[in-house]
Formats: C-alpha cells, structure tokens, sequence
C-alpha cells in the first residue's frame, strides 16, 4: 500500500514537491545527525513535532516505510490509523490519508509534498475536538 | 415483525418508549448492554483475526446490519413495542428539529463542542459516558461546525450504482455502491454525517450518542432501499468468496457468528416504513 501510495503521488503531478521536500529532509537529517548525542536511535522523518497548541503538548513521530505513525497529546497516545483513498470515481489511483480514534471519519491527507504536515493537521484536530478534556488510555484502540 | 418508521413519524409515546428502553439496556449490568455496543464498535474498527469486519470493507453494511439488529433486539428485550426508528438527513436537517428534539435526542452540545444540554441524554446523571477514547463523563455534539449532511440526489447518485462492491474491498475501491454510502468515495453519505454531529459521534466511541443507532438505521434502509433496487440476492454482495481477508458472502461475520449471506434478506424481521 505504501508503495502504491508513493507511486500514485508521483503520477498525480506531486513530483516536484516530493523531491524537494525529499531534499530538505535530507539535509535536516544530515544536519540533526551531526549534533545528536550518543543515545540517539533513529534518525527523525523530518516532519515529526512536537509543539504547544491550545495549551496542549503534540508531538508526532512519523513511520514512513509501515505507516504506523505515532501521536500523543499531553503525553497520551492518540490511535492513529494511515488509509489509502480513492482520488476520485472510477480511478484506481489513490492518496494517503491519516484518521484517529477522534476523527474517524474525516480524513487527512499526509504525503512528503503538499501535505507533509498532515499529521500535524490530525494532531491539531484532535486537540479542538477534545477542548477542555484530556485523551483516555482507549484514545490508542489495538492496531494489528 | 418489525416495521422501522422516521424519527419524523414517532408518535409522543413511541419516542418516550424508546428513550425509556435505551435507558433500560444502558443500566443493564450483563451481557450485551449498551456499553458492549460502544466497546465492541472501538474493536471492530480495526482488523481483528486479519479481517476489517465493520469498516473500510465490504462487510462494512452487513456489520452494521447485524449489529443494530442486536440492539434493537435488547431494546425489544425491555418493550416489545419498540422497533429502531431512522434519521433520514435529506428530509431532516435542522439541529433543532427532529431527531433533536427535547423530548427525544435532545440538541446540541454548549458552545458548538461542548456537553449537550437538553432532552433525556443531558449530562452525566442521565446518561453516563462510561467507555470512551475522551474524558468527558457527559455526552456532547457539535453539530455543523464540520461535515455536512447528504442531499437527496447525493443518495438518488449512490442507489444507481448496480455494482455493490469493487476490488480491493476497501477504503480505496474507486467504484462501486458501498465505498460511496460508507464515505472513502464522493458523495459519502456515512461519514460525514458522524462528522456533522461532531463531538462524540465523530469519535471510535460514536454508539455513546444513540443517534448513531438512528443514523445507521437509515444507512440501512438505504442499503435496503438499494437491495429493493437490484435485488436482494447472494449474487449481488461482493466478494462472492475467495479474497483473503475480506469478508466473502458466505464468511461470518464476528462478533455475531451469523454469515453476511444471512443478512441480506431482512424482510422477514423487519421493513421500513
Ligand atoms: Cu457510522
């Protein structure tokens, strides 16, 4: 499904973006690499976050190659599932998208291009939807 | 036999039956009370044993048939009398009119996202949210701030297509009838009426509002509607069997262990009006 994804995205005029939003993640990833410290595991998909919004932590670490990106808010996991959509009837091309256990029905898209911070845009909506509320350990439903 | 009317047609006693049931299954404290409803909805939205049962499938209207026929028989359980009544959105569409009357669904949440204030659902001592992805002990909605609600001829387009369902089987079919009433293809008429309501229906948790009942009720009779159309044949669910991890017409569909083939010809249990 990634694969495909990655591929539609391509075909969908989106390449120039995709690369040079390919390039820039490289350079940061250089440039984080350079100062991180000895404990440091993975190198970071350069649009992860973390943040403040509406008085409320966000933080997003994304999974390029399974799609099993993780979001949490104010230290709490957000259920995050990654879905492929038809862009329109009768095509057979799709988009990437991104739903959580509070938008689950409305969702976002996420490439490395025009929507490369469609994570963020999920976190962010999870943030309005929940006010003055704080996410429950089911806010994370059992992925497969 | 059952026959399922509008929210719009309820008498004044038929919608205080109802509440007064709804109510009566959420206090039960075993089996299949109306919390297992919200619990079993957050399981089935993902894969469980490798098959997407509920949603972003094409099991996703057979699902949902059973699984309103399963509250509908707990309902049944308490008053006989009560059948499940439908939402229809293209007819129905003021956040002050019915379903969301005082007297029934009750209305909005406080300020656009906030607890709904009035009518049989309002505040945590009438109706205690109890299993939810959010803190919220009371139920809330916030209508109209997204989403939108589905139009006559969105529905008119949706019942044209003869073909139920197309290959993968999922959020990204790009044809067919059931990704276009679930809501992965234009003109959605499920989704985004989660959305519209907002607050705990546009949630995993959404059966915590009863108007997703009601709301499922009529995706149903669409379906049902469509089934009227093109025939309510095992010819006419797809996949016919053979696809992996997709729900085939004669797999079963858990929790329910009834096949989708079961399902297709609801007219000996109930009809809508
Ligand atoms: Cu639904």
């Amino acid at each position: 499904m990634n694969d495909i994804s990655r591929r539609d995205v391509f075909r969908h005029g989106a390449t120039a973006a995709v690369l040079v939003a390919t390039a820039a993640g490289f350079a940061s990833l250089a440039s984080s690499g350079a100062t991180a410290g000895p404990g440091r595991v993975a190198a970071a998909d350069p649009r992860d976050f973390e943040e403040t919004y509406k008085g409320k932590k966000i933080k997003g670490e994304h999974d390029k190659d399974k799609g099993k990106h993780k979001v949490h808010i104010n230290g709490k996991k957000l259920g995050v599932m990654q879905v492929e959509l038809p862009v329109a009837p009768d095509s057979t091309a799709t988009y990437t998208a991104v739903l959580s256990t509070l938008n689950h029905f409305d969702p976002v898209p996420l490439d490395e291009g025009n929507n490369r911070d469609g994570l963020k845009k999920l976190a962010k909506l999870a943030v309005d939807q929940l006010g003055d509320q704080e996410l429950t350990h089911d806010a994370d439903h059992p992925h497969p | 036999m059952g026959t399922r009317k509008s929210v719009a047609a309820l008498t004044a006693t038929e919608k205080s039956d109802f509440v007064a049931a709804v109510k009566a299954l959420k206090a039960q404290t075993s089996g299949r009370n109306y919390d297992w409803f919200v619990r079993t909805h957050m399981t089935y939205f993902n894969a469980v044993n490798s098959h997407n049962y509920a949603h972003m499938s094409s099991s996703f209207l057979p699902w949902h048939r059973k699984f309103l026929l399963e509250l509908e028989n707990g309902l049944k359980a308490v008053n006989p009398a009560v059948n499940l009544p439908y939402w229809n959105w293209t007819a129905n569409r003021s956040t002050t009119g019915a379903p969301f009357t005082s007297d029934f669904m009750g209305g909005n949440g406080s300020g656009g996202n906030g607890a709904v204030l009035s009518g049989p659902f309002a505040g945590s001592t009438r109706w205690r949210i109890n299993v939810s992805a959010t803190t919220s002990t009371s139920l809330r909605r916030a209508m109209t701030l997204r989403g939108s609600l589905p139009t006559t001829s969105d529905v008119d387009t949706v019942m044209g297509v003869s073909t139920y369902d197309v290959s993968p089987w999922g959020s990204s079919s790009g044809s067919g009838m059931r990704n276009r009433l679930e809501g992965g293809l234009t003109p959605n008429l499920h989704n985004r009426v989660h959305v519209w309501v907002g607050g705990h229906m546009a949630q995993v948790d959404s059966p915590n509002d009863p108007v997703f009942f009601l709301h499922h009720c009529n995706i149903d009779r669409l379906w049902s509607r469509w089934q009227t159309r093109w025939g309510f044949g095992t010819a006419q669910y797809l996949p016919g069997g053979g696809v992996a991890n997709v729900v085939d017409v004669e797999e079963v569909l858990e929790p329910f262990g009834a096949t989708v083939a079961s399902t297709l010809d609801h007219r000996a249990g109930y009809t809508y009006a």
